[in-house]
């Protein structure tokens, strides 16, 4: 996508502000953001006219046990060179909060019986070389499962998919955990195998593979992500 | 109360610094209507849940390229959380997931004279929007708020107002224009 014209660039600007730029032209204009300073300039515009619309929602508080989780998540995303530091401060904090959040989902399993809420037994934060976050994953250890969460992953060919591969810190083959398509998965049930690999612990790792995963078995293709593998029991 | 925005500049410049007082601190004042503007978008509340945390971890990461001219610290904040929602919003609907629903009630226009708190988060800004919107026609206006409020796509605002999808673009498009015009910048 590449525009010279100023009116259809504020006019892009405006519709994908307003959020009614259709899916597939709200991807590429989302790229040609990234490097054209003069999109950005047209897309803060108006952000700076619209936002005060929000002022009409009225507020609403999150549940408390959000801001638990989001210091773990930090906590992980500081990564092992500042985590030795304070070993013992944040590992305590962890499991604090790790805890705190477990009491919590206890009480709320009482009145949400269709929604499966456990405290993860790892939260892994996988970073480009940027250290910009790609995608969170969560053990939850009972359901034998990875929850993925994407933060808008580089976009891959239509014939690629995303890999989750544990790299055991051993210095084993990696193992395959799953395909992520292109980060539209949001959860991967584990073998009995993938669990004992990932108590062995090791870092997490996504490769771009193709459709179908890696036809060998090792990871083939570029590895944009990577994230430490915090466990907790 | 007046000086909310100040206040979270001086935040976001010690997030930029790594400061995670300030991160809390940030957090319990703007959490709110973060989540606010989650909900009104996305409709189910363990998305919004999901969405908040992803928000505040890029809010966390990115807050060292918050610049004061590009616009007021809570402009910044729910323009991350809407394209966030957005995303997933558009991402869900097209594999059927999220149920369409209808606006059963439609957000209202914010009353700034009467509520000196919420003039002061947004700032004098918020006041000229309201009075620009205030001039455009009632489609118009309807069209627009839901669309920015409630992340509904041309063809949701068509089904909710009941007009052709091709009169709602024209609406919101005439709309746009009038409130360029009107904020004059």
């Amino acid at each position: 996508m590449n525009i010279q014209n100023p009116e259809l660039l504020d006019r892009l600007a405006s519709d994908y502000v307003l959020g009614t730029m259709p899916r597939l032209t709200r991807r590429r204009f989302t790229r040609l953001l990234a490097i054209d300073l003069v999109a950005r300039r047209a897309v803060q515009d108006w952000e700076r006219r619209l936002a005060a619309l929000s002022a009409e929602v009225p507020p609403e508080a999150p549940p408390v046990y959000l801001w638990p989780r989001i210091e773990a998540a930090l906590d992980d995303l500081d990564g092992p060179a500042n985590r030795a530091l304070t070993t013992a401060s944040r590992w305590t904090g962890w499991l604090a909060a790790v805890f705190a959040f477990a009491t919590l989902a206890i009480g709320w399993l009482y009145w949400q019986q269709q929604e499966t809420v456990e405290a993860p037994a790892f939260t892994s934060v996988l970073q480009d070389g940027e250290k910009t976050p790609a995608f969170i994953v969560d053990a939850l250890r009972d359901a034998q499962a990875l929850r993925i969460r994407a933060f808008d992953p580089a976009t891959i060919a239509r014939d690629q998919t995303y890999e989750l591969w544990l790299v055991p810190a051993d210095g084993d083959a990696p193992v395959s955990l799953g395909l992520l398509g292109q980060g539209e998965v949001r959860e991967l049930t584990l073998s009995t195998a993938q669990l004992a690999a990932l108590d062995a612990g090791g870092i997490l790792a996504i490769s771009v593979e193709p459709l179908g995963g890696s036809p060998t078995g090792a990871p083939t293709g570029d590895i944009p992500y990577t994230g430490a593998l915090a466990t907790t029991s | 109360m007046a000086d909310t925005a100040d206040n979270l500049e001086d935040l976001l410049a010690r997030i930029a610094a790594n400061d995670r007082h300030a991160f809390r601190e940030l957090y319990a004042q703007s959490a709110n209507i973060v989540f606010a503007v989650l909900l009104s978008i996305l409709s189910r509340r363990d998305l919004a849940e999901e969405a908040l945390q992803d928000v505040y971890m890029r809010v966390w990461r990115q807050a060292a390229s918050y610049r004061v001219a590009r616009g007021k610290p809570l402009t910044w904040l729910t323009s991350i959380a809407r394209n966030r929602a957005l995303d997933i919003k558009r991402r869900l609907s097209r594999e059927a997931a999220l149920p369409q629903a209808l606006a059963e009630a439609e957000p209202q226009p914010a009353d700034f004279e009467s509520d000196p708190a919420l003039a002061a988060q947004w700032g004098d800004d918020a006041k000229q929007l309201a009075r620009c919107m205030d001039g455009l026609s009632n489609d118009q206006n309807r069209s627009i708020r839901l669309a920015f409020l409630r992340g509904f796509s041309h063809s949701e605002v068509a089904t909710q107002v009941g007009a052709p999808v091709g009169t709602v673009k024209s609406w919101i498009r005439r709309g746009l224009a009038a409130l360029k015009r009107c904020l004059g910048q």
